[in-house]
């Protein structure tokens, strides 16, 4: 056993090396022997001491070996403590990193939730278009650029006969029911001019389709395609078409009808208060009826000093909006009218209208007519009342009264119907003297009529005749009438003298018992004389030649014959 | 008859009516003075005398007795008027006695004397 005290570094604690060497296997008694023997004692110690400078080497060598180890544990615990320092820099840059990470979660969970936010618009808008699509009557396809159909909407379905199945298929590849073949030039077209196309189109079943292409532009403006819309206007031609022939008819009546037709505008001045009226439009007839091309003319351009009615009347219609009919004179065109108003919007009244200045000069000559008439009625009358009368006077036996008044009246009634059958205007002498004459005289040879044509005044016809039934009252009682071999001749002349022209008649009879002149003047003589020289300023001579009767009127002709 | 017969200007255009005024107007007392068918006639005759009264018929053979009323009037003649018309019709404003025709005798008779009062009243007495 070797002890040996060591130092150890840095190690304030005493230590002791404490080395047990073993020497071989002890002979005998181990217990001290080294008092027994010296020569064996000797070698022992001579063995103890090789023994103990082999150990001591060997110590030494562990002892290097120790403090080189101890060297090496040295560096490695320095290394250790670096690797230490280095160790805990990295574990605060992971805690660094450590934060950023979750605050980069976090930004992540929120744009994901934007996200979703988003594709959650997009799916409603999605879903908004899907049934736009399907409510839609408007029937749309998407075609690409290679006419490859890209969507449609169901009112395509049965034009083309495809479906959704068909998407990605060439439109061109479908049969359609369009009556039109264009379809694939035009949407070429409009994808190589990007201006978009428009056309009416007929289906194969007698719908009318209005077909539009418009290029189908992206959201940044690529074309990648066209749109091609219908939508059914068959309804809307229908009614264009029946407006169309309503119109053309309208258009014609209008054109066609007698009666004048005028849009009118009335004009304002600045308060409101209506100062003309332009005619804006007009129909053929119009401009007819007046005479006057006024066609977009104002009436106060047209010229003339129309009526304030003109203007008047328009404006209360417009202002009233009720519909007014009048007569209406226009002094400028010295006509009358018959005018319809009525309001067509705020500043336009339709005016018809018509020309009656026939109808009122009409009415106006029936009143006068009826006027005269009631004087002529009450005249003729008078001259009745005073035929009476005066035939009462002239009349001794009032048994010769009534045949004498009778025919007298009767001969008037004549002359007026012959007056009648003229309108009154004119009466021919010879028609006249045949009418009164020919209920005297039996057979023509008893009567000669000798004369030109002469158109007699009514008031000559009505005296003529008068006188000439005067005479041949006078010859069937007294003179060529009375005998059956008596003849009368009436002749007539006209002739130019220096008061200017005369009519003379000139009534003679022949053949007849001889002739007295009467004792006292009657009627007939009295009618003769007075009438014939006071109504026609006429002459008379009264001949009681014995051979018969000769009585000669003359008449100026200015009072006798008729002008019309 | 003692003292001196009134003098009636007759003016009628239709011959047979007149020869009966006339008539009438004698049957009455009146001396006649016409008849005269024209307004020509009747001024012509107004120029010669003075009647004392007129019977005028308003339209002769289509002219208006106008101005005979009017001469009549600034005569200072009464007159009655004769006419187929009514008042209201007549061809000029005339508001004296009118007859209508056909009349009576006792009509034209009953006119002018109603004429001639009123005219005598309307006059200075002249005795």
């Amino acid at each position: 056993m070797h002890v040996q005290p060591v130092a150890a570094e840095g190690q304030g604690g005493k230590q002791a090396l404490v080395l047990l060497i073993d020497t071989g296997p002890a002979s005998g008694d181990r217990a001290p022997e080294v008092s027994g023997g010296d020569v064996a004692s000797s070698e022992r110690i001579r063995q103890l001491e090789a023994e103990l400078r082999t150990t001591q080497d060997r110590l030494g060598s562990s002892r290097r070996e120790h403090e080189r180890s101890h060297q090496e544990l040295r560096v490695a615990n320095e290394e250790l403590q670096s690797i230490n320092e280095e160790y805990r820099s990295t574990a605060e840059e992971l805690e660094t990193s450590k934060e950023e990470l979750h605050s980069i979660n976090e930004e992540l969970s929120a744009v994901n939730s934007e996200l979703k936010d988003k594709l959650d618009d997009v799916a409603s808008a999605h879903s908004d278009l899907q049934n736009l699509i399907n409510a839609t009557d408007i029937g749309t396809l998407f075609l690409d650029a290679k006419l490859r159909i890209k969507m449609l909407t169901p009112a395509v379905e049965q034009l083309f006969s495809v479906t959704d199945s068909d998407v990605g298929r060439p439109i061109t590849d479908f049969t359609h029911k369009l009556a039109h073949d264009g379809m694939e030039r035009e949407a070429a077209k409009v994808l190589r001019d990007l201006v978009p196309v428009e056309s009416e189109v007929e289906t194969r079943d007698g719908r009318w389709l209005m077909m539009r292409l418009r290029p189908y532009r992206t959201v940044d403006d690529k074309i990648e395609g066209v749109v091609v819309s219908f939508v059914d206007i068959t309804s809307r031609r229908e009614t264009e078409k029946r407006l169309r022939e309503s119109e053309a008819r309208y258009r014609r009546l209008f054109e066609s009808m007698d009666e004048g037709y005028i849009l009118a505008e009335v004009i304002r001045d600045h308060t409101g208060k209506a100062v003309d009226v332009l005619y804006a439009d007009a129909n053929p007839a119009a401009v007819r009826l007046v005479h006057i091309d006024f066609k977009g003319k104002r009436l106060s351009d047209v010229g003339g000093d129309f009526e304030p009615h003109w203007w008047m009347l328009p404006t209360r219609v417009l202002d009233s909006g009720r519909p007014e009919h009048a007569e209406l004179f226009a002094k400028p065109l010295d006509r009358w009218f018959g005018v319809s108003f009525s309001k067509l919007d705020d500043s336009r009244v339709a005016i018809l209208f018509q020309d009656i200045s026939e109808r009122k000069r009409h009415e106006a000559e029936r009143e006068m007519m009826m006027g005269e008439l009631n004087h002529r009625v009450k005249n003729m009358l008078a001259v009745v009342q005073s035929i009476a009368s005066q035939t009462l006077r002239s009349s001794p036996d009032p048994a010769d009264f009534v045949p004498a008044f009778q025919e007298r009246v009767q001969a008037l009634g004549q002359a007026h119907g012959l007056l009648t059958k003229d309108r009154w205007r004119r009466t021919d002498l010879r028609e006249l003297a045949d009418a009164v004459l020919g209920s005297f005289v039996d057979g023509q040879h008893r009567l000669v009529l000798e004369g030109p044509e002469v158109r007699l005044s009514p008031n000559a016809a009505i005296t003529i005749s008068m006188a000439l039934h005067e005479l041949s009252t006078n010859a069937l009682n007294y003179g060529a009438l009375a005998s059956s071999d008596g003849t009368v001749r009436l002749s007539w002349e006209l002739r130019e003298d220096q008061e200017g022209q005369r009519l003379e008649v000139s009534w003679s009879e022949h053949d007849g018992p001889r002739v007295e002149a009467p004792e006292r003047e009657g009627f007939g003589s009295r009618m003769l004389e007075r009438g014939i020289a006071y109504e026609l300023d006429g002459k008379v001579t009264l001949d009681y030649a014995p051979t018969g009767l000769t009585c000669r009127m003359s008449f100026p002709a200015e009072r006798t014959l008729s002008h019309d | 008859m003692t003292e001196k017969p009134l003098t009636i200007l007759a003016v009628e255009d239709e011959a047979l009516i007149a020869m009966e005024l006339e008539d009438l107007l004698q049957d009455f007392g009146y001396r006649v003075a016409g008849p005269a068918s024209t307004v020509s006639a009747a001024l012509a005759l107004l120029q010669g005398c003075h009647p004392d009264a007129a019977v005028v018929d308003a339209n002769l053979a289509g002219e208006s007795a106008w101005p005979i009323v009017e001469a009549l009037e600034k005569a200072g003649i009464p007159m009655v008027v004769a006419s187929g018309y009514e008042l209201s019709e007549l061809p000029f404003a005339f508001n004296g006695p009118l007859v209508s025709k056909p009349y009576r005798a006792r009509n034209v008779g009953d006119a002018l004397s109603v004429a001639l009062d009123a005219s005598s009243r309307d006059r200075p007495p002249s005795e």
